[in-house]
């Protein structure tokens, strides 16, 4: 569900407004080469605090487009069918109910497995990212707040 | 077989007050301490998840669900239980899409997730009054209720006694709310829900051992029961009325799914979590609470229809709101023993608690906004701001009051429709733009709350529950208009559309500027705050 643009239309770099919560890197000095410089800051953003904030979102963005289209497009075309197509759901099926009933009733073990796969995925891929990223905040701050 | 006399109505008379005694001493007893804001507006510093589930699903089962979605299941079977599906799946998708970012970037209420991403006082203030417009109806359709369900378990028809009742149960919501906080009627929620559940298991498992353990052969025998044949098992019974059957069913379940999970009361129990795995492993207890209950409430209301028929069940109420009561009733055979009646008593009590607590923390959640967003500035001291919000659930429940003794006496239909598309309408797209929407403007986002809003406004009083049919709130009068019985075909594209134009028409300056708050709060949304909440 989310609408994030950000990779078609990069915003302008601007060094106050970070998007990490590490401080930006301090600004090039006369003495040093001013090129060299730029590809240590452009080498850096690949892989320090953006990364990890990047693969955060990416992760994130997945586990919620894969769970809430699951759930909805589950759901959605149960209601299509039901509307449009009134004879497949009268059909007889399990123990002489409807092929409708019984699909809406099969609808809460589901539920409760789509729950379950969730929290599942969501520990494995998504909790140690944002367990790096806030690590870092924290870090952040804690550079902040002291001498 | 359907009348409730002698025992059982003495029973639930001492039942009840016992709850209430006891509620209120609970309440007491866990207030928050004197000066701790935390406390009072999230509760607990750490309830543990399954509590903190339960307490959820509490909030989320509403007096208007267990009557309404039930009487719907007992007279137009398959449609019913889509109904109670939808209502499932939008706490499924509460869960999945927007429960940790709500945790993650909320305090206290509605205002301060939309606040942080665009500050000011319109925002604050606008979000207060779309919390009030959605749940003071729902409040009003809740305590009208519990009026009717006094008035029928304990056996009375006279008007006053019914109107104390409403101005009785509403004066102890308010009390709940001002004295026990977020923690009191978290309390109350998870013995509610206990109780809910714990009751209706009993109950359905004796209604299935009446039809040996068969659903097929509960669902049939309703089927024939029910008057309509094999129309009670295929879709059509709700909307047969209408114009367009299929798509006012679209809309219907768009605006439960959309607009169930997404109303205040539900989304402030996300704020009270500590971590990020814990307001996980709440929402999962949630669900698994709320499913559940659902397929309880499907098996007690067809067996309602299965045992005494749907003419029985319109005989009590036209829209068979005693549904769950007569259907639990029923399974207990004529001749209560002793504990068959106290086990009733019980499903009555769970009903009646469940009234009480669903209004409370409506209440609360009104004067959480009210305090919170509108009267208190970031220099009110806290001891101030907590009197505020007390204040503020006076303020809040004497008018609903007023409005559910005005209007107890007709069709309260609409006012829940009323609640469940503004939440689809104004709240759930306003919440997942501004979650989710890295160009979303602070113009966009009034757009989307007032335009929502409006729309609902402006489609309702048009719709056939409002005027025009035998069953409306107007029956006399027919100013419909509109074909569909909900709104939400119209307004929550009209909502979403609103949002989306006026922030592409906000000036570039602007959208800039929002991606930068965007890019500045992105760690904390995704991520989470640094420190444990409430730590």
């Amino acid at each position: 569900m989310s609408a994030d643009s950000s990779e078609l239309h990069p915003l302008r770099h601007r060094p106050a407004r970070h998007a990490s919560p590490v401080p930006p890197s301090p600004p090039p000095t006369r003495q040093s080469n001013s090129k060299s410089n730029w590809r240590s800051v452009r080498a850096r953003s690949w892989t320090g605090p953006h990364r990890d904030l990047r693969l955060l979102r990416r992760a994130c963005r997945r586990q919620r487009r894969v769970a809430a289209f699951a759930a909805l497009g589950y759901f959605a075309v149960f209601l299509a069918l039901t509307v449009a197509l009134p004879s497949v759901m009268t059909a007889p099926a399990l123990g002489g109910l409807p092929a409708g009933l019984c699909l809406a009733l099969v609808q809460l073990p589901v539920t409760w497995l789509a729950v379950l796969f969730y929290e599942y995925t969501a520990r494995r891929h998504v909790d140690p990212l944002a367990r790096r990223v806030r690590h870092q905040t924290q870090h952040h701050r804690d550079e902040q707040v002291g001498p | 077989m359907t009348d409730f006399k002698g025992a059982a109505q003495s029973w639930s008379l001492v039942a009840f007050f016992s709850v209430v005694t006891l509620t209120l001493l609970l309440c007491v007893v866990t207030g928050p301490d004197r000066d701790d804001l935390d406390e009072f507006y999230t509760g607990y510093r750490f309830l543990s998840p399954l509590r903190n589930g339960l307490a959820i699903a509490g909030d989320y089962i509403s007096a208007a669900t267990v009557l309404t979605v039930g009487g719907i299941i007992a007279l137009c079977g398959y449609d019913g239980v889509v109904l109670a599906l939808s209502t499932l799946l939008s706490l499924l998708l509460l869960m999945f899409l927007l429960a940790e970012p709500l945790h993650h970037t909320g305090r206290f209420t509605m205002g301060d997730v939309l606040a942080r991403r665009m500050p000011g006082r319109a925002v604050r203030i606008t979000a207060c009054a779309v919390t009030l417009a959605a749940l003071v109806p729902m409040m009003v359709v809740q305590l009208a209720g519990v009026g009717q369900l006094l008035a029928y378990v304990l056996g009375f028809s006279d008007s006053t006694m019914r109107t104390g009742c409403v101005v009785g149960a509403g004066a102890l919501m308010i009390t709940y709310a001002a004295l026990g906080g977020m923690r009191g009627t978290a309390l109350i929620q998870i013995l509610k829900t206990v109780i809910l559940l714990g009751s209706g298991l009993v109950v359905a498992a004796l209604i299935l051992h009446t039809f040996g353990w068969s659903p097929p052969t509960l669902f049939r025998t309703a089927a024939r029961n029910s008057g309509a044949g094999h129309n009670y098992l295929r879709y059509g019974l709700q909307f047969a009325g209408g114009k367009h059957p299929a798509l006012d069913m679209v809309s219907t379940q768009c605006a439960i799914v959309l607009g169930g999970a997404s109303l205040p009361h539900v989304t402030m129990r996300m704020y009270t979590a500590g971590s990020t795995r814990q307001v996980r492993r709440a929402m999962s207890w949630a669900v698994s609470a709320v499913a559940l209950f659902i397929a309880v409430m499907t098996v007690v209301a067809v067996g309602a229809t299965a045992l005494i028929g749907a003419k029985t069940i319109t005989a009590a109420d036209p829209r068979g709101s005693t549904a769950y009561l007569l259907g639990a009733r029923a399974a207990f055979g004529t001749d209560l023993s002793r504990p068959e009646s106290l086990l009733f008593t019980t499903v009555t009590t769970a009903i009646f608690l469940t009234l009480l607590a669903s209004v409370a923390s409506m209440t609360l959640a009104c004067a959480n906004s009210l305090a919170h967003d509108i009267a208190a500035r970031p220099d009110t001291p806290p001891l101030r701001e907590m009197a505020l919000a007390r204040l503020s659930a006076l303020a809040v429940g004497i008018p609903v009051i007023g409005l559910a003794v005005l209007s107890q006496h007709r069709s309260l239909q609409p006012l829940a429709i009323l609640s469940f598309c503004l939440g689809a309408s104004a709240i759930a797209p306003a919440l997942l733009y501004s979650l989710f929407w890295r160009r979303y403007t602070r113009a966009g986002l009034l757009a989307t709350l007032i335009g929502g809003t409006v729309s609902v406004l402006v489609l309702l009083p048009g719709t056939s529950l409002v005027s025009g049919t035998p069953q409306s709130a107007f029956p006399d009068a027919d100013f419909n208009w509109f074909p569909f019985t909900t709104t939400a075909l119209v307004s929550v594209p009209a909502g979403f559309l609103c949002g989306f134009v006026a922030t592409v028409l906000s000036r570039r300056r602007s959208g800039a500027r929002a991606r930068n708050r965007y890019e500045s709060i992105e760690p904390v949304l995704l991520a989470g705050p640094a420190y444990p909440k409430n730590g």
